[in-house]
């Protein structure tokens, strides 16, 4: 077993050796690893982090390239990927990067904990910046106030109904106008439900909602007049009669009508657009970010229209997303050159473009070279949504809202509660949390 | 020795073979989903094989996260973690288990204590003091806090206990100090279970997330498991292309295994049975 | 160059100190500085509330209290027990492989090599394959159900189904794993002249196993049971944070995923600690249990 003499030695000795230059090869690579990232560059480098469709990124590179020229003192660095855990991460870590892509309802959450810059200073100091050229609802949903700014939007829409015009061709329904309502929506997803192999199941669904989701849910509680919250924000008003009852007729799509694509086994949420574009529900309310991909799918024939208004007025959530600086930065100036820049009309309108998305610029919206003719689709229609449109309440602690939101709706959905039961639960939870 | 009646071969065989084939059935459904194209994975009922073989699917992985490089992280990580795990574990495990000093026993006492606490106790406050440090998103704050656990030396240590002393004593009659001893005598004899720590160390390395996500926040400092989750959330339901992905994350993984199986199921044993 | 020590005596005794003491340094020193200390600072911490980006106040045993009463906390606690049931059955399966593969016939090195794969690939890929396999509408799962003419359930996107998905799942990744290799060891441990002596006896089959295997594979037993469940307690959370967020309607959050949520989503530092600590607690009490209990049963 054991060998004396020369055996372990030797064996030591090479062992030994093994193991030495494994350590210095680790300590070498982990000192390279450590010192190379301090690269002989003269040039500021600030990060970027945004999250962007494949097709859009050439105009992005090409945007940041134009950049560095116009400023040869910085250099950027792009990321992609925006995931909200992953930014609390990083602001509780100290080294976020210097521009973020923030979509707007998130803005408060952020800002109230003094994570973010406030931009205001910059915006009013520049005399080219042209604020005044934004939608107001833009700016409603970038929580700007007399004194604070933290975000700068760089495109928002409001939700539309796409449709699928060959389903509605089939089926002899006509497509959504203008006057629509509900009940000309409820009536459509019942011609529109069907079950084309006679298995008992249905193969396509009217309409694809998701039902739980509080960004789906409140547009219908204010078109009913409902309110999600009160003046002041400390008192959610989930359970008044109006929002009931909007909640109650948004949730019979589901329970009642069996309209939805939640009778497709599946697709709550996350395989909605598949089932789109593979034919399976015939409409689909959500903002312009499908627009690109739609337009992809040979073969689909769709267009977009009004969302449906409700028995009180139309009201559909306008959500937007733009560029905010945390202010841990530590290269806050050039952070907002880079910002400026990308809400230039000039890089603005070209990002639109590249990605079908809508400017918040009006006068870029309002344009010809955003109105194209060649489009399937009508660009009026995205136009047109955003002045019947407001963005979600502010709030300070949206994740938990959203969640408890979802919690309790979900129960609904799967028929273990009420409507009534689950928003009296919800105000109540959220009445906690917005205590804090 | 043919103690098996043909019947009871048959049996055995077959019940193997259909337990096989649900082990590797995922692995097949993985590499085919990977090789379709976006549009035919979503039809009921699913298509076994693809209509189109997508094998540009895996170059479109490549060019959108940088996997190369998340390979080259782990291994850069786990190879670091492993080897100052092993040597601080081995010193300190010969320390414990031959060496006499006061306290040892105590402070050994001390080390088994911490074992049963969770990584959640601890990961907090050592986020924030490296946070304080300036040492977030830095390759120092995967690899070092990593290194320190009692279950290396705990594992060395009742290794050591179990080799016969004859030959300590024997180097230690012809002069050797505890040093000499250790390298010369000890470590030599310990092969085993210093590679199965090696082994067990490496892999626990491989796979950890929770930690390297916190931590680690750019792309370029990624370790395979969160580089793959990122990608995750760029292409959230992109099925094909996170098949890909996975496929890309575990060929390498089985093919190191399959190459060197017998090794490590030794080496498991041996952790095992001696610890 | 053999040095002149001399083999006993007070020169050796105190080259022996400095060397314990100097071979311990660096472990010690990590280990103070990356174990001891940090546990300490966790338990300072849960009696603060704690958001890194302010000031830290302090809050005594509010922490503690919260959590008593804080019927999130309890049911996802619940959900890690439940998640938890999936080692009795890994065990039993691991052994059921192990005694399956306990045979000299060939290829049993390839079979075994087969049932480890899953285990050594365990992590990200593997849930992420398993979230396509148990997609309701496309997934592998629901068409072999429907091969029966049954419809599957929504698995990963249904409270009730959510759970019994995961157990599946890991049940797959782990019983050919780590535990069937162990158990594989200790079966042939067993010397075969027991078994021969009690056929002679007119013992059948299952009686041999029931008292001659189980309680020999005993000790390895314990240990299995005793690594997984102290893993058992801090798991769930990469599995929750991958495939399904914690949801839905948080039937998937263990107390890991809550107190990673709490600790960095949320920005609750204090309030997570004190999870920490109160999950430390319950692996302690588990583990003592255990011991004793587990420590009866192989004393025969």
């Amino acid at each position: 077993m054991f060998r004396f003499g020369p055996g372990p030695r030797r064996q030591a000795g090479a062992g030994r050796r093994n193991r030495i230059a494994l350590r210095a090869l680790c300590l070498a690579v982990f000192l390279a690893a450590g010192c190379g990232a301090q690269k002989r560059d003269s040039r500021t480098t600030i990060r970027i982090i945004c999250a962007l469709p494949t097709d859009v990124l050439p105009t992005m590179r090409a945007l940041l390239a134009e950049f560095e020229e116009q400023n040869p003192d910085i250099r950027v660095k792009l990321e992609l990927g925006v995931d909200y855990t992953k930014y609390q991460i990083m602001f509780v870590g100290g080294v976020p990067p210097d521009v973020m892509h923030f979509s707007g309802k998130r803005v408060l959450s952020f800002a109230r904990r003094d994570a973010l810059l406030n931009l205001l200073p910059f915006v009013e100091n520049d005399k080219d910046f042209k604020a005044d050229d934004f939608y107001p609802v833009a700016w409603q949903g970038a929580h700007r106030t007399t004194n604070t700014l933290y975000y700068i939007p760089w495109e928002g829409s409001g939700t539309v109904l796409y449709y699928n015009r060959t389903l509605f061709d089939a089926a002899g329904v006509p497509y959504p106008r203008d006057d629509w309502n509900w009940q000309d929506l409820l009536s459509a997803c019942k011609r529109l439900t069907k079950d084309t192999d006679n298995d008992g199941r249905i193969d396509q669904a009217g309409i694809a909602l998701t039902l739980s989701i509080c960004n789906s849910g409140i547009p219908w509680v204010w078109q009913n007049g409902g309110r999600i919250f009160d003046e002041q924000r400390t008192h959610c008003l989930v359970n008044e009669p109006a929002a009931v009852q909007a909640l109650e007729f948004f949730m019979d799509f589901h329970r009642k009508y069996r309209v939805t694509v939640t009778e497709l086994s599946g697709g709550e949420g996350r395989n909605r657009n598949e089932l789109f574009l593979s034919g399976k529900v015939a409409m689909f309310p959500y903002l312009a970010y499908n627009i690109s991909t739609f337009s992809k799918a040979k073969g689909l024939k769709w267009d977009v229209a009004l969302f449906p208004k409700g028995p009180k007025r139309r009201l559909v959530r306008y959500t937007s997303s733009g560029w905010v600086i945390p202010r841990q930065s530590r290269h806050k100036r050039e952070a907002w050159r880079l910002v400026r820049f990308l809400t230039s009309p000039d890089s603005m309108l070209r990002l639109a473009l590249a990605g079908d998305f809508v400017p918040t610029r009006m006068s870029l919206a309002k344009s010809n070279e955003f109105d194209r003719a060649a489009t399937p689709w009508d660009e009026k229609v995205l136009v047109r949504a955003i002045d019947d449109s407001r963005p979600l309440p502010g709030i300070y602690r949206f994740e938990e809202f959203s969640a408890i939101w979802k919690e309790e709706l979900d129960r609904v959905v799967y028929g273990r509660a009420e409507v009534q039961d689950a928003t009296r639960r919800i105000v109540r939870r959220v009445d906690e949390v917005l205590a804090k | 020795m043919d103690r098996h009646t043909t019947g009871f071969r048959i049996g055995w065989y077959t019940v193997n073979v259909l337990i096989g084939a649900t082990m590797i059935g995922p692995f097949l459904w993985m590499l085919l989903t990977a090789v379709k194209d976006a549009g035919s994975v979503f039809v009921f009922p699913p298509e076994l094989l693809p209509r189109r073989w997508e094998w540009s699917n895996f170059a479109s992985v490549w060019e959108a996260v940088p996997f190369g490089l998340f390979y080259l992280n782990s291994l850069f990580v786990g190879i670091a973690v492993t080897c100052g795990q092993v040597t601080t574990s081995a010193l300190a495990a010969y320390a414990f288990a031959r060496l006499e000093f006061p306290g040892r026993d105590k402070l050994f006492f001390g080390y088994l204590a911490t074992m049963m606490i969770p990584q959640a106790v601890i990961m907090i406050p050592v986020f924030i003091v490296l946070r304080s440090l300036g040492w977030i998103d830095t390759y120092k704050a995967l690899i070092l806090p990593s290194i320190f656990t009692a279950y290396g030396t705990f594992m060395l240590r009742q290794f050591f206990m179990s080799i016969p002393r004859d030959l300590e004593d024997a180097a230690r009659v012809d002069g050797c100090g505890p040093v000499r001893i250790l390298r010369n005598v000890v470590l030599p004899v310990s092969k085993p279970a210093i590679v199965t720590l090696a082994i067990l160390t490496f892999m626990a390395t491989w796979r950890s997330f929770m930690w390297p996500r916190i931590v680690i926040h750019t792309i370029e400092k990624s370790t395979l498991p969160i580089g793959l989750q990122a990608f995750q959330t760029l292409h959230e339901t992109e099925y094909t292309l996170l098949m890909a992905g996975s496929v890309m994350a575990v060929i390498p993984v089985i093919v190191v295994f399959v190459l060197g199986q017998r090794a490590f199921v030794k080496g498991i044993l041996l952790g095992a049975v001696k610890g | 160059m053999i040095s002149r020590g001399k083999r006993t005596g007070p020169s050796w005794r105190r080259r022996e100190v400095v060397a314990g003491y100097a071979f311990l340094l660096p472990n010690f020193l990590g280990f103070l500085a990356f174990v001891s200390l940090p546990v300490l600072f966790s338990l300072t911490l849960s009696f603060f509330e704690w958001d890194i980006l302010t000031a830290p106040h302090f809050a005594g045993l509010r922490n503690y209290g919260k959590l008593l009463a804080d019927a999130k906390f309890w049911y996802y606690l619940y959900n890690t027990v439940v998640l938890m049931l999936a080692i009795p059955l890994q065990m039993a399966a691991s052994l059921g492989l192990a005694i399956l593969l306990d045979k000299k016939l060939r290829g049993v090195v390839f079979f075994r090599t087969i049932y480890f794969l899953p285990s050594i690939t365990a992590g990200v890929a593997i849930y992420l394959l398993w979230m396509w396999i148990y997609n309701p509408s496309f997934g592998l799962v629901n068409y072999a159900l429907s091969w029966f003419r049954i419809v599957g359930p929504r698995w990963l996107e249904d409270p009730a189904w959510s759970k019994p998905a995961l157990i599946i799942m890991s049940l797959w990744a782990q019983m050919g794993g780590v535990n069937m290799i162990l158990y594989l060891a200790a079966l042939q441990n067993i010397p075969p002249g027991l078994y021969e002596a009690a056929a002679v006896d007119g013992v059948n089959a299952w009686q041999r196993f029931r008292h001659i295997t189980l309680p020999l594979l005993g000790p390895t037993t314990f240990f299995i049971l005793t690594t997984n469940l102290i893993r058992g307690f801090q798991g769930g959370f990469e599995m929750a944070y991958i495939m399904t967020q914690g949801g839905p309607a948080g039937s998937t959050t263990t107390v890991s995923y809550y107190l990673f949520q709490n600790a960095f989503e949320w920005g609750y530092m204090g309030y997570a600690s004190a999870i920490a600590w109160v999950l430390f607690a319950l692996v302690f009490g588990v583990t003592m249990i255990n011991w004793k209990w587990g420590g009866r049963k192989i004393a025969y």
